[in-house]
């Protein structure tokens, strides 16, 4: 008798848990859940501009529409935000890396002063650095690059009017405001790094390549795996940098380059369709959950073993 | 006693709920229009029509909207929180009527209020036969120009345009600057070509041969333009170093901040090779009355009428180098002395073109942008055209 009242005080202890958190979990769900909700739901009407607010349930349609389109800017988009993606976290994580390991280089003085420069681009708002790029660098004009070009007598040129121009020029913009994040989880990892293990190395006779690549990578990949992750989602739907330095309204390139978020964006804001650009959104929040959802459970995995 | 208390917030929710359907009966009413516009022009509409009205107890309020097409698309339907009736620019009109949130202007405006008006201003708010637009303004592009810059006489051709430009560039200076990727301001050549962006069946003109002609014309101009974009040739500019531009009344006050003395000349002064003149786009700015507002719609049609007076129309146009729709101002000294409304005046009688008002004309930009870069560019122009042609018609589709 005396367990199962044990038993009930624990279960009512545990249930009370729930009441607390109810709040917040509410919140959760109005801020997180339903908006997800709304839009799978919306994707599945025909919301445009001929149906604003007489819009009916039309089924997938509008995700048969997305992928049945071979020659569609839907699939374009998708592989270019794949390459996207792919170059950025290649980049990103190789100067990300090269910059921890320099700021960790034993006996270096400047470290502190260093790393508040390299953290600039993080304390910037994005959309001050984006146009001071597209002005103060691209433009050929008054920008950098037609500095260059002129200085080497050539003929100044607008690197944001060619796709692949635009394509470089965005990917060098965006590894420039995404390194200080990775980098300071990165010199965090380096830092925690159990110093007996360097001088062990050390007396094993390693150098600095040696103790790199035998003693700081190993350590420091489980800890900025999941950082890694998240900067590659964040890369795959990235945004206002492709926009803003090629389709901003009244300020467009006519590069064409296109990711998958600013094909979605396109097609709500300039076609007026709400139903495909929710049918778009949903296939990318899919994409990511789904990738995401793998490299947990595999984290997990590892975690129990 | 609990149950006493409901009374008293029960009556005061009543009373706010039917807040909303007072003011008609003869209380005072408040009107609220949205704009993106001047600030001071818009205050001084709203305040012209408040004193005019202040024996009603009527009065209006403007609004400025960042982005106001996004928001009107959003509260079209919002009685609560949208305007009563808002300003902006014709070429919108065919997506809001299309969405179902705009009221006929017919039933604001009598017909002898809108027979007051310049016809075009009027029939380029019309859709699929329905007017929507209560015209206040017409506004094209003219080629600005520094005075203390600008060599010699102006050219009477584009030819002589480009000429000129030729020769400045040579010399180490820039003669006339466009946005010449830029649909909006490319579009004299295009439309002056017989060439067009999208037609009445909403069928895009990329690949017309004439569009074709127009803008391997506007392209001989880019090497002559800098790099054609925004930032760089109004810059350019307004440095002082740049002889002129191609630009609109909006660009006025930033003219007069920087310093410049301006002069203005029209597009349909320049004639083209093949014996047309140089033909833009024509904005028509106005307001365009909400359906929900139907319960206010005395008020409304009184406070449209007191900003279409002369009086107005003539502040506007000296204040603001606004070139009047009422056709009775027209003729007034202090309009017509006014060099830019004066111009524009001359462009919209010679060759402008109203800017599309169908809903497809909005996903238009970007695929015409793109094909004018290609041929900028020097790519091949036919294969250009096939393929942004095809992406409009994709873009057209993709509205439905």
């Amino acid at each position: 008798m005396k367990g199962t009242a044990r038993n009930e005080r624990k279960r009512r202890y545990e249930n009370s848990a729930y009441f607390y958190v109810a709040a917040i979990l509410l919140l959760v769900a109005l801020i997180v859940v339903f908006p997800i909700g709304y839009t799978v739901y919306i994707s599945l009407t025909n919301m445009n501009l001929y149906h604003w607010f007489d819009f009916e349930f039309i089924g997938i349609g509008n995700y048969i529409r997305a992928f049945s389109q071979a020659n569609s800017e839907f699939l374009s988009s998708l592989g270019l935000t794949i390459l996207w993606t792919i170059a950025n976290m290649v980049l990103i994580t190789l100067v990300s890396l090269v910059l921890a390991v320099l700021l960790n280089v034993k006996g270096f003085k400047g470290r502190n002063v260093y790393k508040t420069l390299l953290m600039f681009p993080w304390a910037v708002p994005s959309y001050v650095s984006i146009l001071l790029w597209r002005i103060g660098i691209f433009n050929g004009e008054f920008g950098l690059l037609g500095d260059i070009a002129r200085a080497l007598g050539s003929d100044s040129f607008y690197i944001l009017q060619s796709y692949w121009g635009a394509f470089f020029a965005s990917l060098l913009v965006n590894v420039w405001l995404s390194y200080p994040f990775t980098m300071t989880m990165m010199d965090g990892a380096l830092q925690s790094i159990d110093q007996s293990l360097y001088e062990a190395a050390r007396l094993d006779g390693a150098g600095f390549w040696r103790t790199t690549f035998n003693v700081s990578l190993p350590e420091i990949v489980p800890i900025v795996a999941p950082s890694l992750l998240m900067t590659a989602f964040m890369q795959f739907k990235q945004f206002d940098v492709v926009y803003l330095l090629t389709l901003q309204k009244g300020a467009q390139t006519g590069a064409g380059l296109q990711t998958i978020i600013t094909y979605a964006h396109t097609t709500a804001f300039e076609s007026n369709n709400y139903g495909l650009s929710s049918a778009i959104s949903t296939i990318i929040f899919m994409l990511i959950a789904l990738l995401f959802s793998r490299f947990a459970y595999r984290e997990a995995k590892e975690g129990r073993n | 006693m609990k149950r006493l208390a409901i009374i008293p917030i029960a009556a005061f929710l009543a009373a706010t709920a039917l807040a909303g359907c007072t003011t008609e009966q003869g209380g005072p009413t408040t009107l609220t229009f949205w704009h993106d516009n001047d600030e001071a022009m818009m205050n001084y509409l709203a305040s012209a029509a408040t004193d005019a009205l202040k024996d009603e107890g009527i009065t209006v309020e403007a609004v400025k909207k960042s982005g106001i097409q996004d928001q009107i698309k959003l509260y079209g339907n919002d009685s609560s929180n949208g305007p009563d009736f808002f300003f902006g620019a014709h070429d919108a009109i065919g997506a809001y009527a299309e969405m179902g949130i705009l009221a006929g202007i017919e039933g604001y405006a009598d017909a002898t209020t809108l027979g007051s008006f310049l016809d075009s201003t009027v029939d380029a708010g019309e859709y699929k036969g329905t007017k929507y637009l209560f015209p206040l303004y017409a506004e094209t592009n003219l080629l600005f120009y520094n005075k203390d810059l600008w060599k010699g006489e102006m050219p009477t051709t584009t030819d002589g345009l480009l000429a000129y430009n030729e020769a400045r560039v040579k010399e180490g200076g820039y003669g006339f600057l466009n946005q010449y990727n830029d649909t909006y301001n490319a579009a004299p050549w295009i439309n002056g070509y017989g060439g067009f962006v999208i037609n009445e069946e909403a069928t895009p003109g990329i690949s017309d041969a004439k569009t074709k002609e127009g803008a391997a014309y506007n392209a001989r101009f880019a090497p002559t333009m800098s790099d054609g974009t925004y930032d760089t040739i109004t810059n350019l500019f307004l440095e002082g170093k740049a002889d002129g531009i191609l630009a609109g009344p909006w660009f006025v006050s930033s003219v007069k901040d920087a310093g410049i003395d301006c002069g203005y000349v029209s597009l349909s002064r320049f004639e083209l090779p093949n014996g047309e003149v140089l033909s833009p786009y024509e904005g028509v700015q106005g307001f365009a009355v909400m359906k929900y507002a139907e319960g206010k719609k005395d008020a409304i049609s009184k406070a449209l009428k007191a900003m279409a007076t002369v009086e107005v129309a003539t502040d506007l146009a000296k204040n603001y180098n606004c070139t009047p729709a009422l056709e009775a101002a027209s003729d007034v000294a202090e309009v017509t002395s006014n060099e830019m409304v004066k111009e524009t005046q001359y462009t919209i009688a010679e060759s402008a073109v109203p800017t599309p008002n169908i809903p497809e004309m909005g996903v238009m930009w970007t695929p015409f942008t793109n094909f004018l870069t290609a041929v900028n560019k020097g790519e091949n122009i036919d294969e250009a055209a096939t393929k942004y042609q095809a992406d409009a018609v994709q873009a057209i589709e993709n509205m439905h």
